[in-house]
């Protein structure tokens, strides 16, 4: 039944179902990951994804271990719950927390980067496009925000987002396609001149 | 320039992608829902194979029973309806350590809203998935709290 290499979702929730707690525990770690990092993409806390993490294994356990197969195996499934969860919480939530604008070009400071070690300044605008774009995703609206975490941040096909979203296809390549634009408008002030420059073998600086 | 842009986009998404691999919930999450999971186990949520399958039969035979007994009750005279049993949510759970004495100590009762962990860990199953769950809580004059039932699901 249980396989050597490792156990299915299905043979796991079938032991944890009947009390196995070994079995609820590797249930758990595998698909924690994609639920806490799905949720801090899309509330921007990592206090509300641990919050929302919780809730969405609570939800599982209070099911019994079941779930709707019709809307795809346990990973969708427990992604979709989240979402639902996330978008309960922006709903009641009456003060959402203000996500602040993006930084504005002319704030940064090229001189003060020229003085710095180029390798190290590689490494520093490569982690600050990070959070750029973090903060740009997180200011997107939450329809664009989350099909960009689903397919591109989490790798699902438009199947598979459309299976967690539950809408269309259609609906989620539309999105998507929108939600790339609006990224790229809101990054397009932030040129990669800098690390382009001094990526190449003799790049100028000064 | 749309697909140098979309390179760009794609290189980022990748970079926060690749950032994002070893990100999990922290272990405080994996210890709530541990609890919660035993917490399900011992209220009787979650039962081992050969008690399901007794259960099963158990609930066939008292389902076969009402059944007949429904259709002797309509062949024969009209028989009262049975009060429906009470609710666990309805009952005041005495909390683990608490002592009520309803002769010496005078009770209130106040209405808070409490973690559905916490509320697990009694051995309390209140329905739906909502992180906070209504509840009243039973308090002594001394200010410590004697019992605890759910309300009802926000």
């Amino acid at each position: 039944m249980t396989s050597l290499l490792a156990p299915s979702d299905d043979a796991l929730l079938r032991d944890a179902a009947c009390g196995d707690e070994p079995a609820f525990s590797m249930l758990y770690a595998r698909h924690q990951p994609a639920i806490y990092r799905f949720a801090v993409r899309l509330t921007g806390s990592e206090a509300a994804a641990a919050d929302v993490t919780q809730d969405v294994f609570l939800a599982l356990i209070a099911r019994r271990l079941s779930f709707d197969r019709r809307k795809g195996d346990l990973a969708m499934y427990l992604l979709g719950v989240a979402r639902q969860i996330v978008r309960r919480r922006f709903r009641r939530e009456s003060r959402h927390v203000q996500l602040s604008d993006l930084p504005q070009p002319e704030t940064r400071d090229p001189a003060q980067k020229r003085d710095r070690d180029p390798i190290q300044l590689a490494i520093v605008t490569q982690h600050e496009r990070v959070l750029l774009m973090r903060r740009a995703i997180l200011s997107l609206p939450l329809r664009y925000r989350e099909v960009v975490v689903l397919c591109h941040l989490h790798g699902l096909t438009y199947a598979q987002a459309a299976a967690v979203i539950g809408c269309r296809i259609g609906t989620v390549r539309s999105r998507t396609h929108r939600a790339l634009r609006l990224l790229e408008n809101k990054l397009r002030p932030f040129d990669r001149t800098v690390p382009v420059d001094i990526r190449r073998p003799g790049g100028c600086l000064a | 320039m749309i697909d140098q842009c979309s390179d760009d986009l794609r290189e980022d998404l990748a970079a926060v992608r690749s950032e994002d691999a070893s990100v999990g919930a922290p272990p405080t999450v994996e210890a709530a829902i541990i609890d919660g999971f035993r917490a399900a186990r011992l209220s009787g949520a979650m039962q081992s194979a050969p008690r399901r399958i007794c259960s099963t039969l158990a609930i066939a035979a008292v389902t076969a029973a009402i059944v007949g007994g429904l259709a002797y009750g309509q062949r024969h005279t009209q028989r009262p309806r049975m009060p429906r049993p009470t609710d666990q949510r309805e009952r005041f759970v005495l909390l683990p350590g608490a002592t009520l004495d309803a002769s010496t100590d005078e009770q209130i009762v106040i209405e808070i809203t409490v973690p559905r962990t916490v509320l697990m860990s009694l051995g309390l199953a209140p329905s739906g998935s909502q992180s906070q769950v209504a509840s009243q809580v039973m308090v002594g004059q001394d200010g410590i709290a004697r019992a605890i039932r759910v309300l009802r699901s926000e």
